[in-house]
């Protein structure tokens, strides 16, 4: 795997995670009537905004000509490389306003609703243009389904940190905790239950597949076994233990944080197999 | 839209290389990156072993994805003869279409931080002659021109060869004469 890909697993896994956890923040926030954690949700944002501005710095690193980044935006009409660059960029500029308009609460509301629009739209774009492209480890729906599953799974985990740490001593931080819990574990058992059928549509297809099926069952096959180890072991088993405390009234944010740690973790190592193991089709 | 393309008998080529060294040359390409590749393909076993030659460079397709996905606009494809060609100062070096193309037309210029691609000679067709690859075959296996008449001049043609990318993926401007192991 070429080191530029390091920008790109960066890129995409923290875009993800702001956009995930910004769905659940907000999703949060508009139900907060009381605004007991309108403080904790404001700096959530601040947190999550940095995130896709070092995603979105991280991305200048993969290209040759950094400086002229922004000409990536000119071909909207039929690149989805552009539309990706386009709704990142807008999500993160939308984060920035909704934390500069704090004061404003309807306007704030709406431009909050719009970044979630656009980060949705941004991980729809980012699986779009890898499928679009001639490897076919990247083709169809397994990475519009990794893309949402490490925006959900990662941003779940990564909202629950955040809440965790910003809205300590709130009672509604137990509420939005075990709402987190339920998204992570769906979306943990959907990410799962897609492995088995892209390993078999990989294994019927295009020698180039079949290739990339074949690095997965023996170079890589360590590799992914870590990657599924670290969100299960090291995300799960804390989860559920957190769920059981959750309901006896306690927050255990060391549960949280290691969760945390463990998910964001297995999302690296996964986001690295996915460009190391993807085989181009060729000659021969 | 016009649309020239490339004949390649594999047939009669050799794999001289004269085709890879000569757009190397005109391009002037670093050392480890070649716009035309000239590619040999074996199988069979004893006492039936085969081999064949595939010499392939951008095959200016129909349909090309390199085109279509290219973020800022610096491949475009030529109204005039359908040659897919670049500004190499719009490139940003995304690597994009080097992910993009079938064939793996497209390569990255590291030095340069752009990619780079062959654009059919287009400087020379402008001027009314032919590729330099095509001039450089000394085995006479590569013919440019118009893709219809290429189609009616070489009727036993096809588009599909073992070893090659299916074409209905892009559509690429690019006739074989097939050996018997490598029709499709």
């Amino acid at each position: 795997m070429e080191t530029t890909e390091w920008a790109l697993i960066l890129f995409t896994v923290l875009g993800q995670t702001a956009i995930g956890a910004c769905l659940l923040v907000t999703w949060f926030r508009q139900w907060d009537k009381e605004g007991t954690m309108e403080g904790a949700y404001r700096k959530s944002v601040w947190v999550l905004a940095g995130l896709a501005f070092i995603g979105l710095a991280a991305s200048l690193l993969h290209l040759g000509r950094p400086l002229m980044a922004i000409t990536a935006l000119r071909h909207l009409s039929t690149s989805w490389l552009s539309r990706e660059i386009f709704f990142t960029g807008g999500f993160f500029v939308l984060l920035v306003a909704s934390v500069l308009l704090d004061k404003r609460v309807a306007l704030r509301r709406v431009i909050d609703w719009l970044a979630v629009l656009a980060g949705v739209l941004a991980v729809v774009s980012m699986a779009a243009s890898y499928s679009m492209t001639m490897r076919p480890a990247w083709q169809g729906f397994h990475t519009y389904v990794a893309f949402g599953c490490t925006a959900l799974f990662l941003g779940s985990a990564t909202a629950g940190g955040l809440l965790a740490l910003f809205g300590r001593g709130q009672e509604r931080v137990a509420r939005n905790l075990q709402d987190l819990i339920w998204v992570a574990v769906v979306a943990l058992v959907v990410q799962l239950a897609a492995v088995p059928f892209y390993i078999s549509a990989l294994g019927a297809g295009l020698p180039a597949a079949k290739a990339t099926a074949d690095l997965l069952a023996g170079e890589y096959l360590i590799t992914m076994v870590v990657r599924w180890a670290l969100p299960l072991a090291g995300g799960l088993i804390p989860l559920l233990v957190m769920w059981r405390r959750l309901g006896t009234g306690k927050v255990s944010t060391g549960l949280v944080y290691t969760a945390l740690a463990f998910i964001l973790a297995g999302e690296l190592v996964g986001r690295y197999v996915f460009y190391a193991a993807s085989v181009p089709m060729g000659i021969g | 839209m016009a649309q020239k393309g490339f004949y390649y008998d594999m047939t009669t080529c050799i794999a001289c290389k004269a085709c890879q060294v000569a757009c190397k040359d005109k391009n002037n390409l670093p050392l480890g990156v070649v716009y035309r590749k000239v590619y040999t393909i074996e199988g069979g076993k004893f006492p039936h072993p085969w081999f064949y030659h595939l010499s392939v460079g951008c095959n200016h397709c129909a349909d090309p994805r390199c085109v279509e996905n290219c973020p800022t606009g610096a491949l475009t494809k030529r109204e005039s003869d359908g040659l897919v060609v670049q500004d190499p100062d719009v490139c940003i070096g995304c690597r994009y279409c080097t992910w993009s193309c079938p064939y793996q037309g497209p390569k990255y210029l590291e030095e340069e931080g752009r990619s780079g691609k062959c654009d059919g000679c287009a400087d020379l067709v402008d001027q009314g002659m032919k590729p330099v690859c095509v001039d450089a075959c000394v085995m006479r296996a590569l013919e440019f021109g118009d893709l219809e008449e290429l189609k009616r001049k070489h009727p036993d043609a096809t588009f599909d060869v073992n070893g090659m990318p299916d074409s209905g993926l892009t559509h690429p401007a690019l006739l074989l004469k097939p050996t018997p192991e490598a029709r499709r």
